[in-house]
């Protein structure tokens, strides 16, 4: 999509679009910005400059955007996107988890995807990262209560494993498993804490 | 002092513009830009984007991507069924309307004699 030897020209008009668009609602917002790179990124420097003047003054495109979209009506603005409701949400996801184990981070995270507050990408984002980060530990650990076939390495290079500490042995599994839960859930409950204030700070910067 | 009736009258049609363009062909965000705003219905493209939105969300059009060949995947619309139901119903009552309103307020020129 993006294209790395597109005019200059073009990505300075795509930055000011984006700084103009900072209050548009963000689904709007995607639109105008996706449709305005789709038709600019096609074109030849010439006709980039050409179209870059049709286009107008992203301040223009951007206050055209907010009077047309319902949604942006000081009146009618949702509360879902309000101020209160992003810091609310994005704590949830910070700390929700030290608050009510699980289910703390989850409505923060619930929180967070009915929200129209982020754009969609930052959602998954702010999920993927902590279950990726959750789902790494967790392998680290097993990996290493894997035999790597000479009895005494484990398959993470540098990890011993000795005789009855191999993750399928049957009693050791029985002990290990709630070891690996907790330390991935540790890793989980750090990763929210940055996904959270990121966040924080990125809607704010909006709102 | 003349009421600038103008940008009302505008904000009120363009929905229906958009979905009597898509009924005759499938078109991308800045195709139906320039053929809106080319007759002063739309003022920018800013203004475009928002009524899309909505389009969407009532389910009278649809977006999807296609390749157009050298150039880049450009975001389509097309008109639904449901739009098309909507765009009938329109076409119905704008032509008695248009009747109406200018029986009404006459045209320009009505009043020199």
């Amino acid at each position: 999509m993006m294209s790395t030897d597109r005019p200059v020209e073009v990505d300075r008009y795509l930055k000011r679009l984006d700084n103009a668009l900072a209050g548009v609602p963000p689904h709007t917002a995607d639109d105008i910005r996706a449709g305005v790179e789709e038709e600019l990124s096609s074109l030849d420097p010439d006709a980039a400059h050409a179209r870059i003047l049709q286009l107008g003054d992203p301040e223009f495109i951007a206050a055209e955007a907010r009077g047309g979209t319902p949604e942006s009506a000081p009146r009618r603005k949702p509360a879902l996107e309000s101020r209160p409701y992003i810091v609310v949400a994005s704590l949830a996801v910070a700390f929700g988890i030290y608050v009510v184990p699980i289910v703390g981070a989850l409505v923060g995270f619930i929180m967070m995807w009915v929200s129209p507050a982020w754009k969609r990408w930052e959602k998954v984002v702010a999920t993927v990262v902590p279950l990726g980060a959750g789902f790494l530990t967790a392998t680290f650990f097993v990996l290493t209560r894997i035999s790597a076939g000479d009895g005494v390495s484990s398959l993470v290079p540098g990890y011993g494993i000795g005789p009855g500490d191999e993750f399928s042995g049957p009693w050791y599994a029985l002990y290990f498993t709630p070891l690996v839960a907790a330390n991935a859930l540790f890793v989980v409950s750090i990763a929210n804490i940055a996904v959270g204030t990121w966040l924080l700070v990125r809607a704010l910067r909006r709102s | 002092m003349i009421v600038p009736v103008g940008a009302q009258l505008r904000k009120g049609v363009a929905e229906y513009c958009i979905l009597g363009s898509l009924s005759r062909e499938p078109m991308y965000g800045w195709q139906l830009a320039e053929a809106l705003a080319q007759p002063g219905l739309i003022a920018s493209i800013g203004t475009l984007y928002p009524i899309l939105s909505r389009l969407r969300e009532r389910g009278l059009i649809t977006a999807f991507e296609q390749d157009t060949g050298p150039g880049p995947v450009r975001k389509y619309y097309r008109l639904t069924d449901a739009g098309e139901r909507e765009l009938n119903g329109f076409r119905e009552q704008w032509m008695p309307f248009v009747t109406a309103v200018t029986e009404m307020v006459g045209e320009v020129g009505d009043d020199e004699h």
